[in-house]
């Protein structure tokens, strides 16, 4: 239960308070977590980050800046915005939730049913964050989004300020399979691909997985990249040796495994349908 | 802190703490219509409010948030009491039914109708996505959209609300605006939460975490001694009363098996403790300090593991019975353990608690042996149901007081006469002693036919003499409240090559969960709905009832019937693949007509014979042929994608107006001094219109307009007994209770003002708005001066018209669903194209009212069908007890065709021809959607729900 609750003033604000309130401390963004039934978040002194100039969107020549406290309708409701951004949006099938959650909030939690995590990992989007350093200054980072996936503990007194879609051109597509739009999804994944070359190359291939977490799959995206990969249908044995599934409310581990490989093989599909077009998606 | 804000046009500095929500923030400076059904999980809406011209969850946001904001509550929305364009053309088109989220629906549709002014259905359905609404199924949303446009364009409704029938009668058959829908989508007081006076106590319940546990010590005395705490009741100082939740008729077809609270938990949930407290801090605080010391025994879930040689016995205590004790009895009870209570059965169940059996009911018609012999082709199959929630938006919730040294109890409840009754019971005291008030009820959907919380709360306030407010949370919803009854029915069919049945068996094996309230009535309905529709000779059932430790079960819309449609339906069309006959064709050669002998009902009363009657009125054939027709059956489906496969089907469907021969209504209507009318009827209005069928019946009879006539019902002190709204008993009973007495009525006054006028009463006739016309004279007396003169002291009194209304005849309501479904070879998952609901209710009396109930049962029972399903791990503990995890249709989940036809059907019973209309809509899905899954992929789906992962392994997809 939230016990104190300060607005910061500036970026710089935010993580002294944060650095302050230790464990206890917790970014408030839109809310939609901390504030839920069942969070998993413990904080107990919110730092509101409603008044930092960190909800813009703008579009420069090559690349799509989103501050990370534009909720997930404003993205929607931004043209520039590229498409595949939007579709993974709405995969938050609640337009009351959307216009409250937050970009850098569903980023931050990396939650197994993650909204946007596989979307921005395919995008090969770049996260800009500040940390405090040792001495009180600001330290502000451009990292690529798979390396905050990557090293989430790392950056956990971060404050995620941007997320930059650098090729908004690149070729996204996802999936979110759930049993209904509302439900938790068993699997959301997301697969990019350069095809300004007229072929499939620079592969990103991320999944978040009910009960096993966020990943990317490498050894798909490499078969993918070199030419490889063949997708079965009939049955699909899909292999994952590293990947533990598990079974719970939203299917059997062996039905995860199934439904993620059926998703990739679709998403491949697409893929390749796209260039087909000369890389429209 | 203080927050500085504008909240619905007012500039407001506000206390708050730092972890108040902004919901309780508006909750606090009085905006009622701020709600919550979902504990702060962000999903069903009740909560929505419009933060800087952007709608928010308010239980998400912190008060803290909205310094300087700008907020607006659906509380704004009205002026004065003058509904604003869009809450009006709500009522009209049908959708403030429970209204629990009524209000954030005007909020919302308000909202974007200001900021687009034309919306596209897709931007009606984006707007809603994040409202629940359990009631009418959201497609007349799209209809109030519409009628507010013109509404608002022009002044009135271009739009025909819905088909209108009768027109012989002024108001019955016609749409007209719900009576208590103002007070619904407005928002004003109108449901339990908001009746609790400043200072009530909390009542907060310690719950079991075992599934079955003998409870040897509840050391409450740390906890007694907190600050705040009031009583603490335990299985140590409770009454040692037995009794069961189900509201049914007395004696009660159920046992009873439980006290407030037992030595023995048989479920994760049961009651350990109730902690009464000055506040809700406190109360859970003194919860946490309560120690329990259990005895964990092994726990059973299914029904195959009940009827295992050397289960695990769920109530192992002695039996006893009010009437009709069996021979041998001493001996059965011996070797008992007096941690088990005992069972008390109010006559003979068929019950063999010993061995887990809560209750048994057998017959049979013709001879079945013969009719399998004679078939060309027999066929078994056994199909499984899932426990399914009931999910109203409105938790269960009580608020108890004492009033003038007796028990009043405000309650959102389908049954107030028998609330009152169990309550009296528990608390040891006369029913005079117990007020009833049932208040508006934000969803009942069958739970609130239980009594869930209403006892405890009652028996504190009666021991303590504190007011208390008692709310289940909603996780208590999923794991504490009444549920489907998880069955497995086996079905055993013959049938000749030609395609005529000679014979049916089901095997109904019903899984009760810890407790035996409803354990007969629901899994009989599987039998005693379904078995009817069909004019086979032979039919025979066997339906027994088994005690596990599953979350409770009870009563829920449609009862078994939804179960059992789904086993009978389905191996129907079954059989009619293995004859090569058209199932539809199958369907209209064994179906029954008028005037056929329903000689199967004889042996499904419940717990006593039956009733044979014939078939009476019965649009059956007609919403055969018209579903069909509408649907194209026959025609072939294609999708560009290889991977869609289209298929159709459909399921026949009846239910019953009420139980013939049990159920009760009363009802009386008072001539006011002033013309106008009072109807205080028993029935309980839970939302479908009730109270504006009562009303209607008197304005059709009295010819007046419904504003000359309130209506009060359910509340135990005003009104006269009334078995309650249950299965699907409102319209024929307490509607024809009405109707009885508004005859009544205008005989008497017909008899005064013969008095008052000089004339004989025979010359003399009721006509509009309230006069006493005089065929000879034509003279005129208008009601406000006849019942002045009645009443000058010198009068023969007020005019009272009394009616009470049994029967043994049945108005059978009858229908046919029609789906058709594009299924994912690939990933399983099933798209609803098109769903036919074609209904015959008789003459609806509230037309667009009964429209929205078809469209709120089958949405319901498409989200039974595919996705909702209770899931409890290896310890019997529910892992999905949230909205969201759970999975309820939104109105994301809308079939894209949707229909809901009414088939017009005079029946001779019923109030102006009145039947039921709602249950019944929750019997088709299961089976139409099966049978369409079928026809797609060739997969025949034996267990609810059809998720893509069961279609996958049909499909052999998943090793």
């Amino acid at each position: 239960m939230i016990s104190s609750f300060t607005v910061a003033t500036s970026v710089e604000h935010a993580l002294q308070l944060k650095r302050e309130a230790g464990s206890q401390g917790v970014f408030l963004a839109g809310g939609t977590e901390i504030n839920r039934l069942g969070t998993q978040l413990t904080g107990t002194i919110a730092i509101s980050l409603a008044n930092l100039p960190i909800q813009s969107k703008e579009k420069g020549k090559n690349a799509v800046t989103i501050g990370t406290m534009g909720t997930l309708q404003m993205i929607i409701d931004t043209g520039f915005v590229p498409d595949y951004m939007k579709v993974a949006c709405r995969f938050c099938a609640s337009r009351t939730r959307r216009n409250m959650a937050t970009v850098g909030g569903n980023l931050a939690l990396q939650r197994d049913d993650s909204y946007l995590m596989p979307t921005v990992v395919a995008a090969k989007a770049r996260l800009i964050l500040a940390t405090l350093g040792p001495d009180g200054s600001i330290v502000e980072e451009n990292i690529p989004i798979r390396e905050y996936l990557a090293f989430k503990d790392h950056f956990s007194d971060s404050l995620l300020l941007a997320i930059v879609l650098n090729k908004p051109t690149r070729f996204v597509s996802s999936k979110r399979i759930a049993l209904t739009e509302q439900s938790m999804a068993s699997v959301t994944v997301a697969l990019g691909s350069d095809l300004s070359s007229k072929e499939i190359h620079d592969v990103r291939l991320c999944t978040a997985v009910k009960g096993s977490g966020v990943f990317r799959i490498p050894e798909i995206e490499e078969t993918i990249a070199n030419g490889t990969y063949e997708p079965v249908d009939e049955p699909v044995v899909f292999s994952l040796p590293a990947v533990e599934f598990v079974d719970d409310f939203t299917g059997s581990a062996t039905y995860k495994r199934y439904i993620l490989g059926t998703a990739i093989a679709d998403l491949f599909r697409e893929c390749r349908a796209a260039l087909g077009k000369g890389g429209q998606t | 802190m203080i927050i500085h804000c504008t909240v619905n046009n007012r500039h407001m500095e506000i206390p708050v703490e730092p972890w108040h929500s902004l919901r309780t923030m508006l909750h606090n400076i009085g905006c009622i219509a701020v709600r919550d059904s979902d504990d702060g999980e962000g999903f069903s809406g009740s909560d929505t409010v419009v933060v800087n011209d952007v709608p928010v969850f308010a239980n998400l946001m912190l008060a803290c948030q909205v310094e300087g904001c700008v907020i607006r509550t659906a509380d704004d929305l009205s002026t004065k009491g003058r509904l604003n364009y869009v809450q009006q053309a709500m009522i009209d088109a049908g959708i403030v039914q429970d209204g629990y989220n009524a209000p954030q629906a005007a909020l919302l549709l308000t909202w974007l109708l200001e900021h687009d002014a034309n919306p596209t259905e897709e931007a009606i359905k984006d707007v809603l996505s994040g409202l629940f609404v359990r009631d009418t199924g959201y497609k007349n949303y799209f209809l109030a959209v519409k009628l507010a446009r013109e509404l608002r364009d022009h002044g009135a409704y271009k739009s025909k609300i819905a088909p209108e029938f009768r027109e012989n009668l002024s108001i019955v058959g016609k749409s007209v605006s719900k009576i208590d829908g103002r007070q619904l989508v407005a928002g004003w007081k109108s449901y339990v939460e908001d009746r609790v006076e400043p200072g009530a106590c909390s009542l907060v319940m310690l719950r079991s975490p075992y599934a079955h546990a003998y409870v040897n010590e509840v050391d409450t005395s740390e906890a007694e001694n907190m600050p705040g705490v009031v009583t603490i009741i335990t299985a140590f100082n409770c009454p040692d009363v037995f009794y069961m939740s189900a509201g049914q008729g007395n004696p009660e077809p159920s046992p009873y098996d439980r006290r407030l609270f037992n030595r023995k938990v048989r479920h994760v949930g049961d009651r350990v403790a109730a902690i009464v407290a000055e506040t809700m801090e406190q109360a859970l605080a003194a919860r946490e300090n309560i120690k329990v010391s259990y005895e964990v025994l092994p726990a059973i879930f299914t029904v195959e593991e009940a009827m295992a040689p050397n289960a695990p016995i769920i109530q192992n205590g002695p039996a006893e019975y009010l009437s009709g004790a069996p021979d041998g009895l001493k001996a059965y009870n011996m070797n008992t353990d007096e941690r088990e209570g005992k069972v008390v059965y109010p006559f003979p169940l068929h019950a063999d608690n010993r061995h887990n059996i809560a209750a048994g009911a057998h017959g049979s018609i013709g001879d079945v042996a013969a009719g399998f012999a004679e078939a060309d082709v027999v066929i078994e199959r056994t199909y499984q149901s899932s426990q399914v929630q009931c999910t109203p938006s409105e938790p269960h919730i009580v608020y108890t007081k004492i009033d003038n040294d007796r028990l009043v109890v405000h309650a959102s409840t389908q049954v107030p006469f028998h609330l009152r009754r169990i309550v009296a019971k528990v608390c040891q005291i006369d029913e005079n002693k117990v007020r009833v008030i049932k208040e508006r009820v934000g969803g009942g959907y069958g739970s609130k036919q239980d009594i869930l919380i209403e006892d405890v709360a009652a028996y504190a306030t009666w021991v303590t003499k504190r007011a208390i407010l008692s709310r289940n949370s909603r996780q208590e919803e999923f794991i504490a409240n009444s549920t489907r009854h998880p069955m497995r029915i086996t079905v055993k069919m013959g049938a000749k090559k030609d395609g005529t049945l000679t014979a049916v068996y089901m095997d109904v094996r019903a899984n009760t969960g810890p407790y035996g309230n409803h354990c007969l009535t629901v899994p009989m309905n599987a039998c005693s709905k379904t078995l009817p529709l069909l004019s086979c000779p032979n039919m025979k059932f066997d339906v027994t009832t088994y005690y596990t430790n599953i979350p409770p079960t009870g009563a829920y819309q449609g009862y078994g019937a939804p179960k059992g449609s789904y086993a009978l339906m389905m191996c129907m069309n079954e059989i009619a693949h293995e004859l090569g006959v058209d199932p539809l064709e199958l369907a209209l050669k064994n179906k029954v007509e008028r005037g056929f002998m329903l000689e199967i009902l004889k042996s499904l009363g419940e717990g006593r014979e039956g009733t044979v009657v014939p078939v009476g009125s019965c649009g059956l054939g007609t919403a055969l042929v018209k579903g069909a027709n509408m649907i194209q059956w026959g025609k072939h489906e294609s999708c560009d994608d290889s991977d869609w496969k289209i298929g159709k089907g459909f399921a026949m469907i009846q239910q019953g107006s009420g139980l013939p021969g049990l159920d009760h209504s009363t009802c009386d209507v008072v001539l006011n001094t002033d013309g106008t009318f009072l109807i205080r009827s028993g029935g309980a209005d839970i939302g479908t219109g009730l109270d504006t069928i009562s009303a209607k019946c008197v304005a059709e009879v009295m010819k007046v307009d419904l504003e000359k006539i309130s209506v009060v019902s359910g509340d135990t002190d005003i009104t006269l007994f009334d078995t309650g709204s249950y299965a699907s008993s409102g319209t024929y009973f307490s509607g024809n209770a009405t109707l009885k007495a508004a005859r009544d009525l205008e005989r008497k006054v017909l008899a005064e003002a013969a008095l008052q006028m000089d004339e004989d009463s025979a010359a003399l006739e009721l006509r509009y708005p309230g006069i006493v016309y005089s065929r000879t004279t034509k003279k005129e007396l208008d009601y406000a001066k006849l019942s002045h003169d009645a009443l000058t002291g010198i009068g023969r009194g007020q005019l009272v018209g009394f009616g009470s209304f049994v029967t043994n005849n049945a108005a059978i309501p009858y229908g046919a669903h029609f789906a058709q479904v594009a299924v994912n070879v690939r990933t399983g998952k099933v798209k609803v194209q098109k769903y036919y609901a074609l209904q015959d209710a008789g003459t609806p009396i509230n037309p667009e009212l009964a429209l929205c109930q078809m469209y709120g049962a089958s949405l319901k029972s498409i989200g039974h069908s595919l996705y909702e399903h209770m899931i409890l791990d290896k310890n019997g503990e529910c892992t999905n007890a949230d909205f969201t995890r759970y999975g309820v249709p939104m109105i994301s989940e809308l079939p894209d065709d949707f229909q809901a036809i009414l088939i017009d059907e005079d029946d001779e019973f019923g109030p102006f021809g009145a039947k039921s209309i709602s249950e019944i809509a929750t019997n088709g899905a299961a089976p139409a959607l099966a049978n369409a899954i079928h026809d797609a992929v060739g997969v025949w789906i034996r267990s609810w729900p059809f998720t893509p992962e069961k279609i996958l392994r049909e499909l052999g997809k998943l090793l």
